[in-house]
């Protein structure tokens, strides 16, 4: 099955591509869209897919030549995120108001009910959530992007959807 | 709740990606290139050159617009401007604002393959380790006139072009950028960007061609007033494509122009001529092209406004901007000329290399600040003390100057190495040209330089994670290096840890497969105590011990090993 740029659903399959501008167009609408879920910026999703989407490009000769350079893409997109967070923390470590850390999520369109429920989430059960729900990795690949081991992922998962399956039936009461 | 992924879907479909995307993301890659040239890297070497002539005779050439004898400046482009004025006055229209697309190297490479080859789409794809724009033309054909590419011609197979840039006016952000030469998938053009060539050469162009195909070169002189083209046919033999360049003398008749080399006056003029067989009286600059097309393209030049009416359909093509001098002159042919003096060789401790001039002096430096140290050598043919801190050599720099510097850099923020592995032995085009050094350079000094990469080792198997879960493959194993304690960093330089090892001796190609496999290893802010992690040669070792540093890296070394 390819790959469908428009669509954040599709399974994740390499599309063995033949150059990266093809690459490109195939996954950077789902890459967009996920990174969106995961940071919960549509600004800092388009930066850390930017970031992750060059490095693709600079080493494309070897990632092209692998048997799952998406993979490769969403592992350096989460590694990018990874830094972005670290630097945020340490940034708002140094003010005096630690409050200023707003949640991206703050910002989104509150009447949206799962945006708000994405909200209550952790950086971490986002980032689970959205790689086994919507991308459709399994925890073991999930867990390679991540850089945690395959049960954390469905631990991480799970917590996910009860909170925000307890998020959405509190709104809807 | 079965249904978390249309729920997801839904909200992510808040974002969707602009419509420029790909055009944006090499606008970032350009600008992550560029803050990578600026921050650290392990290994420089700097040639810092003043005057064309004795860099090309010791090095094999450098490009940019250097002092002519015969004109105001020489100056090797092919397109959009082919003059020195030309360039000129189109770098003040863009520090004007206007033309802001010849600042984009992708905008300039898409017109070129749209406005030259006539593509109404292309793919283009930007060399990780040079200014190089590969250019990948889906079938199309050159179209001259009103003929619409459908209606001209067409190829089926996509052909790709590789154009190679530079800045000719200046590097950075605001600098224009210009086509210098053209190389295709059928067609190689084996002269450099600049190199002279004399009057009546024989180039010899590797091609992939069939045996007798018919192809048309050409040889055009750009005057002060005007152009002339002159044209030879040939047909391929044996894989190459023979053909005579600068064949012709050279005349102008400027009349009322005032010899400015205006843009208004290259294009055709009556009053510059070829005059028919024989030597050039004076070097030229110019350009060479090959063109190959099914039907006729007699008398036609692409770089040149005007021609032969209807449609000229080019089916390969190749070019480079080059100056023409009389056939007695000495010839530069390119970077890779080994000087016709004899040669001495230096090798560092790391095993890189470096033929000189054997009549040039050698002398190594030592040099330290607060976190940074400089050790390496300086070759250079005329007296130098000191190296990269100390640099009071530049205020007396001769006007045929040469300065090359081989050195290596310890302490400061870690070097980035995503960069892909260099070819060796360098080719000097590989050099950043007019590089502004960090300390105060006077205006005719040019400094070249070049950070280069080879063999990052992969250290483990892909995944992300850290020490204790890596496994040192076979061969891979650090048998020759230390493990250095970088000093403390700042901010983004200590994220992510990195593991490599520069392993010395190249003697040719890197071999594939060792390079660019740099791995990202825990997060700097995950370790214990924050460090960047850098397998280094025991020279670099060495030094670090010296700087008081050898009982944490033994413990660093010993604990490492204990993960292995």
């Amino acid at each position: 099955m390819s790959s469908t740029a428009g669509s954040a659903t599709e399974p994740i399959v390499s599309a063995a591509p033949g150059t990266f501008e093809e690459f490109f167009r195939a996954e950077h609408a789902r890459l967009l869209r996920a990174l969106y879920l995961v940071t919960g910026s549509a600004e800092e999703a388009q930066e850390v897919a930017q970031d992750a989407l060059v490095r693709v490009w600079e080493r494309w000769d070897r990632v092209g030549a692998m048997d799952d350079p998406t993979g490769y893409l969403y592992r350096t997109a989460m590694n990018v995120h990874r830094s972005a967070v670290r630097r945020a923390r340490r940034a708002v470590g140094r003010l005096v108001h630690p409050g200023a850390g707003r949640d991206p999520f703050a910002d989104a369109e509150d009447r949206d009910e799962v945006s708000r429920a994405l909200r209550g989430l952790a950086p971490r059960q986002r980032a689970a959530l959205v790689l086994t729900e919507l991308l459709g990795y399994g925890s073991e690949d999930a867990g390679r992007v991540l850089g945690v081991k395959a049960v954390t992922v469905r631990a991480l998962a799970s917590q996910g959807r009860a909170a925000l399956r307890s998020t959405m039936e509190h709104d809807h009461e | 709740m079965s249904d978390y992924r249309s729920l997801l879907e839904r909200a992510a479909e808040r974002v969707s990606p602009p419509d420029d995307a790909f055009e944006a993301l090499a606008r970032h890659r350009d600008r992550r290139r560029r803050t990578r040239r600026i921050s650290s890297a392990a290994l420089a070497l700097v040639v810092a050159a003043a005057g064309i002539g004795v860099a090309v005779a010791a090095l094999g050439g450098g490009r940019a617009p250097q002092p002519s004898a015969s004109g105001p400046v020489s100056f090797h482009a092919l397109w959009p401007d082919q003059t020195y004025a030309q360039a000129q006055a189109t770098q003040s229209r863009v520090d004007a604002g206007r033309e802001e697309w010849r600042t984009d190297r992708g905008e300039v490479a898409r017109r070129f393959a749209e406005t030259l080859l006539g593509a109404t789409e292309v793919s283009l794809t930007f060399s990780p380790s040079n200014d190089d724009v590969v250019a990948l033309v889906p079938g199309a054909v050159q179209v001259h006139g009103a003929v619409q590419p459908s209606q001209a011609p067409g190829f089926s197979e996509p052909r790709r072009f590789t154009l190679h840039f530079v800045q000719p006016l200046r590097t950075g952000p605001g600098g224009i950028w210009s086509v210098v030469k053209v190389d295709s998938g059928g067609i190689t053009m084996p002269v450099e960007p600049g190199a002279e060539i004399r009057s009546g050469t024989t180039l010899e162009l590797p091609t992939k061609l069939d045996d007798g195909t018919r192809v048309q070169a050409a040889s055009t002189y750009i005057g002060h007033c005007g152009s002339s083209t002159n044209y030879v046919r040939a047909r391929v033999r044996g894989g190459l494509i023979s053909v005579r360049v600068g064949a012709s003398t050279f005349e102008e008749h400027c009349g009322g122009v005032d010899g400015s080399g205006s843009s208004s006056s290259v294009g055709g003029s009556e009053s510059a001529q070829g005059t028919g067989p024989g030597d050039l009286a004076e070097p030229v600059d110019g350009y060479v092209f090959v063109e190959v097309a099914p039907g006729a393209v007699d008398g036609y030049d692409p770089f040149t406004p005007g021609g032969p009416q209807g449609t000229v359909a080019l089916q390969d093509f190749a070019a480079v901007a080059v100056r023409f001098v009389p056939a007695g002159t000495s010839e530069s042919p390119g970077p890779t000329a080994e000087p016709s003096t004899g040669l001495a060789a230096y090798e560092d401790p790391a095993g890189w290399t470096i033929s000189y001039p054997e009549d040039w002096s050698l002398g190594p430096f030592d040099e330290n600040d607060v976190r940074l140290s400089f050790s390496g050598i300086v070759i250079s043919n005329f007296a130098v003390e000191g190296g990269v801190l100390e640099t009071s050599f530049l205020k007396d720099f001769p006007a045929d100057g040469v300065v090359i510097e081989l050195f290596h850099r310890s302490g400061g923020p870690a070097p980035i190495g995503w960069l892909p592995d260099d070819t060796f032995p360098l080719s000097f085009d590989a050099f950043d040209q007019n590089v502004q050094l960090a300390s105060p350079q006077p205006p005719d000094v040019t400094a070249y330089q070049k950070d280069f990469v080879a063999n990052f080792v992969p250290v483990h198997d892909g995944r992300v994670g850290g020490p204790r879960r890596h496994r040192y493959r076979p061969g891979c194993h650090p048998t020759r290096g230390v493990v250095a304690d970088v000093p403390p960093a700042s901010g983004w330089h200590r994220d992510p840890a990195r593991v490599q090892l520069l392993r010395p001796r190249h003697t040719g190609r890197v071999p594939r497969g060792l390079g660019d496999q740099v791995r990202s290893l825990q997060p700097a802010a995950d370790r214990h105590d924050g460090a960047v992690v850098r397998l280094l040669p025991r020279a670099h070792g060495s030094r670090v011990l010296r700087a008081g540093l050898a009982e944490r890296l033994r413990a660093r070394l010993q604990g490492l090993r204990r993960h292995v």
